[in-house]
């Protein structure tokens, strides 16, 4: 039998892991789990990392994320596919964790929470892994003591990378409001760092 | 720090490479001559450093991915939350209660209008249910007017 000639022009359909947000996100509106799990497994990382500063708390920044991943399923039809997957995702996470610290407040809060199963014994060593415990509580322990209208924009800028624009409309202020926080911020965290060195 | 040291917001723009050529240029030849200046740097590295940490994870991403993707399966069988159901349920058990309540307490000949059941109209003499003309015939079965 002879060899089928493709079609001329044809080209094999990239892999899911090539492609883009929103092409992927129009793939899980018709369904395509995998492309869905593409996406998850692409910014579950930072998702959750964004989550744990904002929360101080590794093991329900975790859990809040699969509530939000839940949620864009379930909205996935709603998605504009503009090109904004990012912000869009980023803006459902913020809300979350915004509702999430206000019900821990009213709860005891007991400080920054540091899921022990996030440091594994073993690597990169065992005092390495008490060193990035401890930096890790003092930057939790820092941020949970600014303002939230400073926290948040600070740690979508220089955690996530996001720009001034990108991050006025996640918090929904103007731009010039979103690089006035992030300054402001830093400055508020330089402080508190700081005072955490005086009394070490 | 003097009058001529760049503003804690150069600073920071520097950290975060917002700043232009030109304006990078100023700073860095101002940061060359002036060691408080370079500790603030320092200080505000360090601190975007800090930020910067990625958080460690329990699990692969890939790991994460499997997990939400098995808890979509269970929220499709899962219609309602447990604490919604027992809110349903509750309400329709009172709703049933007053039912009963009612049923119980209500007088045997059905509820009266206060004022001994006389309704305005008959206080006033008006018989809306009397016949127009009390001593006219009624009409003949197939009979037109």
């Amino acid at each position: 039998m002879a060899d089928v000639l493709p079609f001329p022009g044809a080209a094999a359909p990239a892999p899911l892991e090539a492609r883009g947000d929103d092409e992927l996100m129009l793939l899980a509106a018709a369904g395509e789990r995998a492309a869905f799990a593409v996406l998850v497994a692409r910014h579950a990382r930072r998702l959750i990392g964004y989550a744990a500063k904002m929360l101080g708390d590794n093991a329900r920044a975790e859990e809040l994320v699969q509530e939000v991943w839940l949620q864009l399923w379930n909205a996935r039809q709603t998605y504009r596919g503009d090109g904004r997957f990012l912000v869009f995702v980023y803006t459902i996470t913020r809300n979350r964790c915004r509702n999430a610290y206000r019900d821990a407040s009213r709860r005891v809060r007991t400080g920054p929470q540091l899921d022990e199963a996030s440091f594994p014994d073993g690597s990169p060593g065992q005092l390495d892994v008490l060193v990035e415990r401890e930096q890790a509580r003092r930057l939790y322990d820092a941020l949970a003591r600014l303002p939230e209208k400073y926290r948040e924009p600070l740690v979508l800028r220089f955690s996530e990378g996001l720009d001034h624009a990108e991050i006025a409309t996640i918090v929904d202020c103007t731009e010039s409001a979103a690089r006035s926080r992030v300054h402001h911020g830093l400055t508020a965290l330089r402080q508190q760092l700081a005072k955490q060195g005086e009394k070490s | 720090m003097n009058a001529s040291c760049p503003a804690p917001a150069q600073l920071h723009a520097l950290v975060a490479g917002e700043l232009s050529e030109n304006d990078r240029h100023a700073v860095e030849q101002h940061l060359a001559a002036c060691a408080g200046c370079r500790a603030e740097l320092e200080a505000t590295r360090a601190a975007v450093q800090a930020l910067a940490r990625p958080v460690k994870l329990s699990a692969t991403p890939e790991e994460l991915a499997a997990r939400i993707l098995a808890q979509l399966d269970q929220a499709a069988v899962v219609p309602l939350r447990p604490r919604r159901r027992a809110w349903l349920a509750a309400t329709a058990s009172a709703v049933a209660a007053a039912a009963a309540l009612l049923f119980v307490l209500a007088p045997r000949g059905g509820f009266q209008p206060r004022g001994g059941g006389e309704r305005p109209l008959e206080r006033a003499g008006i018989d809306l249910y009397a016949p127009l003309a009390p001593d006219a015939t009624p009409l003949a079965p197939g009979a037109h007017l």
